[in-house]
């Protein structure tokens, strides 16, 4: 893991669980796995804070433990990096499952996001509670209706259980869990959870610990990408049709395979009449596979004509030419339009020397050099260099040829976006401690002016209290405000930039 | 890119072509160097472009407003950890076990099963909270705490040379006696502070498993010189 | 290509040298000759008086040979070859076909040198003296601007050096080729558009939202905004550049006619653009406690004044 990405991961912890906890898992960044006692003599913490501590990135899955080489008897932990990187996008996460099945499966998420790992009976109970007081009018909020999102959120496998220990009591457990039982519900009686609720301390008898499995989100996410694109590249019934192909592929195949095995296309005909709301789509869906097929971007291929034909669905070399598109696109902010022109180029012919870069994307000769020297230097090109004669005599016949390695470039797009995330991090944290009274003495206002309402208070008593804010300070506060929110939303961007980047990595390693 | 080696001098070869322009150097042949430069270059040179504008809409003020209640919920949690009072008068009998450091919204509950022996608290911590115990007289304190300092450090040293790989096994058996000789030390602490208090004394478990570094203080004064052995 | 002969520096009347080159090169396409009959055909605007002037100045240079066949007068090219070893030196051969092996491209005196094995100095005696016979002309190339590039006298320069059409008085025409640039951005997204609004069906939309190089450059000379005559190849490498820029796609026919047809990217906005740490130029030094650090930095700054200022 790189320097910048330890720095964020620390960010990131700190932000969420504060110094301590931070310390801790800032040590752990750079071993591969520490005992506890290592992890205590070099952060210097007392021993009792670095066991919560990581009893903590434990229960949140930041941190694993495995029996110790050296020494059998006691535990090394590991941080699990990858999954610190996700916490900007648990609100993703939240959203997704709000769009799908509503408000109770969101506050399900959110629930077992705010605790990491958790037992399903309390994530029932704390939802419903939850959702009573925001819906205090409505009736139709009760443990029954929570707790079958529950079981729908696992049957669509957004949520898992997590390994068990296995039996014995050892020092130190083996988690595991079958596939078959990953997804399986528990079976929570509606009289445990109502006993649960009003505060009996029975634990209900079948209950499982959950966790979110961010696979399956992310599953969602790589989709939502694939169809957007197309929606774009032909339109949007083009769109519907690549959806349709998405859903029909998890029939036969994995969520994560680079190629999809093939899919009749009667089967994709047969959902998409099902979908009664798009006839058009229906009306000319064999023209709208045959223009799939033929486009440039390669998402699916005709692979057989027998049974009327029959579609895969190439994932792998989706995410090669997104995230080619997306470094084009970031290439094209960072040195300008005749950059990226000058960077398909290479990309286009593979390797090409200088002069031929001036020629072929009409740019004057100096205006090419600069540019070409601009990428060279932040490493988006590189230099090959190709000898026409072995014999040193004469005039230099070396050849300077200009290529892409896109893996380097990928990695390095995503060592920017992990240092644009710290910043902007770090800024916002800075624009918050530079108005830290303000800010509280604002939200000391918001917290006595609430209280007086619920009391019922005259409404010039809440006014004069308002009043104690200036128009001045309330002026800076939301200047404050809108700086805080520009910066939150371009960390959710830049998140999303690295989603993507990190889906291409992941699959230009599984060959 | 051939041809920028040697011409570019141009030493009255050829007609003095460069390959570069002469005039991005700010000067021409024969003028003098220009007058010295009195700042650094600019540390934020002006941008040539701006960032692609934000469109935020109410999806993303919805999702803000997700992560401020995500951020504030954990900040008020268990989860998040506040860091040790650095200075201590006074010993707290909290610092020598896995006391949970007594945070705001109660413990996190937590699965024990799940979780490797060394990070679960004592048995009996977990039935009861202790408050803190009565101040120590003052001498004795001091004492102690010097004790602990210096085991500590003899600790330190000690992982250290685990970490080398050094007798690696012997070091871990050595850290065992002492641990259980804390332990019993510790009992007698125990006895001593809080004999209102049900204790489970010497029992295997806690011998075995309570691990805390910060135990070593209760060890006789002849002890003193023997240290670890390595 | 004969559009294309600007960077030619002759001291002589242009249209008179201009005439004379196209002569040499009907001639250098028909090695059994040519005659007036011939030239008068391939080159009608040609008056015959200047053309007998040209013929009988060329005889005079060496460059044709006159021949008689069956009665009618024939026009050979004559290797020019034959002329230095008459008149000139060892030296003058060498530099020769050193030039005449460059073709059209030319050839940079440094390189000549290194070949020839000359010095500075009796190089530019034989240069001078081969350019005053007007055997080799000098051409200033657009790939190095300020060098010179020496190339037989009646070649006409390739386009890589004087950049075609692109090249007026090696200056590059930047700003032409930008609107030339647009304007088939225009033409091609245009009938992408209306394509998809007047075909119902995906396959037809697409078939119409192709267009031919032809159609584009018809397109372009209808608009009369290019003073000079471009070609149709011309106009088939700016579509090429709508290629690398991502706004067009190019395919092939089966009978190798090549299409171009506007393509929207797969992607609009990458998320990493819209934060200045993604264009920011000094990125590298940045720390959160260096000089440059995300706390003071002005690009965040000025940045978060602007969305201030607009809310």
């Amino acid at each position: 893991m790189s320097v910048d990405c330890g720095i964020l991961c620390s960010k990131i912890i700190l932000e969420h669980f504060g110094g301590v906890v931070k310390t801790v898992a800032h040590d752990l960044f750079k071993v591969s796995s520490k005992t506890l006692s290592n992890i205590v003599a070099t952060t210097k913490l007392q021993r009792s804070q670095v066991i919560e501590c990581l009893r903590i990135l434990v229960r949140y899955g930041l941190v694993t433990y495995k029996v110790s080489l050296q020494n059998p008897k006691i535990p090394e932990y590991s941080l699990s990096y990858e999954k610190v990187l996700l916490f900007p996008r648990y609100v993703r996460y939240m959203l997704l499952v709000k769009t799908l099945y509503g408000d109770e499966a969101e506050l399900l998420i959110e629930e077992l996001l705010r605790s990491g790992s958790e037992k399903a009976s309390s994530i029932i109970v704390r939802a419903t509670t939850r959702l009573k007081e925001i819906k205090k009018e409505e009736k139709n909020v009760s443990l029954n209706i929570v707790r079958d999102k529950l079981i729908l959120l696992m049957n669509k496998q957004f949520v898992m259980r997590c390994p068990e220990p296995l039996p014995g009591c050892k020092e130190i457990p083996q988690l595991i869990i079958k596939q078959e039982d990953l997804f399986m519900s528990p079976s929570l009686s509606l009289k445990e959870l109502t006993q649960m609720e009003e505060g009996h301390p029975e634990v209900p008898a079948n209950d499982v610990t959950l966790r979110v499995n961010f696979d399956r989100f992310h599953q969602e996410f790589r989709d939502n990408i694939m169809i957007s694109a197309i929606k774009r590249r032909i339109d949007d019934n083009a769109g519907e049709l690549m959806r349709v192909i998405l859903q029909q592929m998890y029939i036969r195949t994995e969520a994560w395979e680079p190629i999809s095995n093939p899919i009749p296309v009667v089967e994709i005909r047969n959902a998409v009449h099902k979908v009664k709301t798009n006839p058009r789509l229906a009306q000319h869906l064999d023209q709208y596979l045959k223009v799939l097929d033929e486009d440039s971007s390669n998402f699916i291929t005709k692979v057989a004509d027998s049974g009327g034909g029959q579609y895969v669905v190439n994932i792998r070399e989706a995410f090669i030419q997104l995230s080619w598109a997306a470094v084009e696109n970031i290439v094209e902010e960072r040195f300008g339009s005749k950059a990226a022109r000058v960077f398909r180029l290479i990309k286009s012919k593979h390797f090409i020397e200088q002069e031929q870069i001036q020629q072929y994307a009409l740019i004057p000769a100096k205006e090419a050099k600069l540019i070409t020297y601009r990428l060279l230097e932040e490493c988006f090109i590189q230099i090959q260099e190709l000898r026409k004669s072995m014999s040193s005599a004469g005039p230099n016949k070396t050849f300077f040829l200009f290529h892409i390695d896109i893996d380097q470039v990928v990695k390095k797009c995503l060592e920017i976006c992990y240092k644009a995330l710290t910043n902007s991090m770090v800024r916002r944290q800075h624009e918050r401690d530079e108005h830290k009274r303000l800010i509280e003495k604002q939200q000391r206002i918001e917290s006595l002016t609430a209280n007086l309402r619920e009391q019922g208070a005259p409404a010039d008593q809440i006014d004069e209290l308002e009043e104690l804010l200036t128009p001045l300070e309330n002026e800076a506060l939301e200047r404050v405000r809108i700086m805080i929110a520009r910066l939150g939303e371009a960390e959710l961007r830049v998140d999303d930039n690295m989603f993507l980047l990190q889906l291409y990595l992941m699959y230009s390693n599984c060959k | 890119m051939a041809g920028r080696g040697r011409g570019g001098g141009g030493r009255g070869r050829g007609r003095g072509a460069m390959s570069f322009n002469v005039e991005q150097l700010g000067f021409g042949a024969g003028e003098a160097l220009p007058g010295p430069v009195l700042q650094p270059p600019p540390l934020y040179p002006p941008l040539e472009r701006r960032p692609v504008p934000l469109k935020s809409g109410s999806e993303v003020e919805y999702l803000l407003a997700l992560k401020r209640d995500y951020v504030e919920f954990l900040k008020y949690s268990p989860a998040y950890v506040l860091p040790a009072a650095k200075v201590k008068d006074i010993e707290r009998y909290s610092d020598y076990k896995n006391v949970e450091t007594p945070n705001k919204n109660g413990a996190l509950d937590y699965d024990w099963k799940r979780f490797p022996m060394e990070l679960r608290p004592v048995a009996s911590v977990v039935k009861k909270k202790r408050p803190p115990p009565p101040p120590q007289i003052k001498g004795k304190s001091s004492k102690k705490v010097r004790f602990a300092e210096d085991v500590s450090t003899k600790l330190d040293e000690l992982e250290k040379l685990e970490e080398q790989g050094d007798v690696e096994e012997k070091s871990e058996e050595n850290k065992e006696e002492e641990k259980e000789e804390g332990e019993q030390q510790e009992g007698e602490l125990e006895e001593e502070e809080d004999q209102d208090e049900e204790m489970d004394d010497g029992t295997d478990y806690v011998n075995n498993y309570f691990d805390n570094g910060e135990s070593y203080l209760d060890e006789e004064d002849d002890n003193l010189d023997d240290g670890p052995v390595y | 290509m004969s559009a294309a002969d600007k960077g030619a520096s002759t001291s002589q009347d242009s249209s008179s040298s201009d005439f004379e080159h196209r002569i040499i090169a009907l001639g250098q396409s028909h090695p059994n000759g040519i005659s007036d009959k011939d030239m008068a055909k391939e080159i009608p605007e040609l008056p015959a008086a200047q053309r007998a002037v040209i013929i009988n100045k060329l005889l005079a240079q060496g460059y044709i040979d006159l021949f008689n066949q069956g009665g009618v007068l024939i026009y050979k090219i004559r290797s020019a070859k034959a002329n230095v070893i008459k008149g000139g030196d060892n030296e003058e051969r060498i530099v020769f076909s050193i030039i005449e092996e460059a073709g059209n491209k030319g050839i940079w005196m440094r390189d000549i040198r290194t070949k020839s094995n000359l010095s500075a100095n009796q190089l530019n005696k034989v240069l001078k003296i081969l350019e005053n016979k007007k055997m080799i002309k000098a051409v200033k190339s657009v790939a190095a601007s300020k060098k010179k590039v020496y190339m037989l006298f009646h070649l006409d320069p390739d386009s890589s050096i004087t950049g075609g059409a692109w090249y007026c008085n090696e200056d590059f025409e930047a700003e032409f080729v930008d609107i030339l640039h647009q304007q088939c951005l225009k033409y091609l997204k245009q009938k992408w558009e209306s394509a998809k609004e007047k075909e119902p069906d995906p396959i037809a939309a697409k078939n119409f939202s192709y267009a031919s190089a032809q159609d584009v450059w018809k397109y372009i000379d209808d608009l009369g905004i290019s003073k000079v005559k471009l070609s149709e190849h011309d106009v088939e490498t700016i579509l090429n550049t709508l290629v690398y820029d991502a706004r067009a796609e190019r395919n092939v026919t089966i009978d190798e006619t090549v299409l171009f047809r506007y393509v929207e990217p797969l992607l609009s906005v990458v998320g990493l653009t819209q934060f200045p740490c993604g264009i920011c130029p000094v990125l590298f030094r940045c720390s959160i406690s260096g000089m440059v650090r995300p706390a003071t930095c002005t690009y965040l700054t000025s940045w978060l004044q602007e969305y201030i200022d607009s809310a």
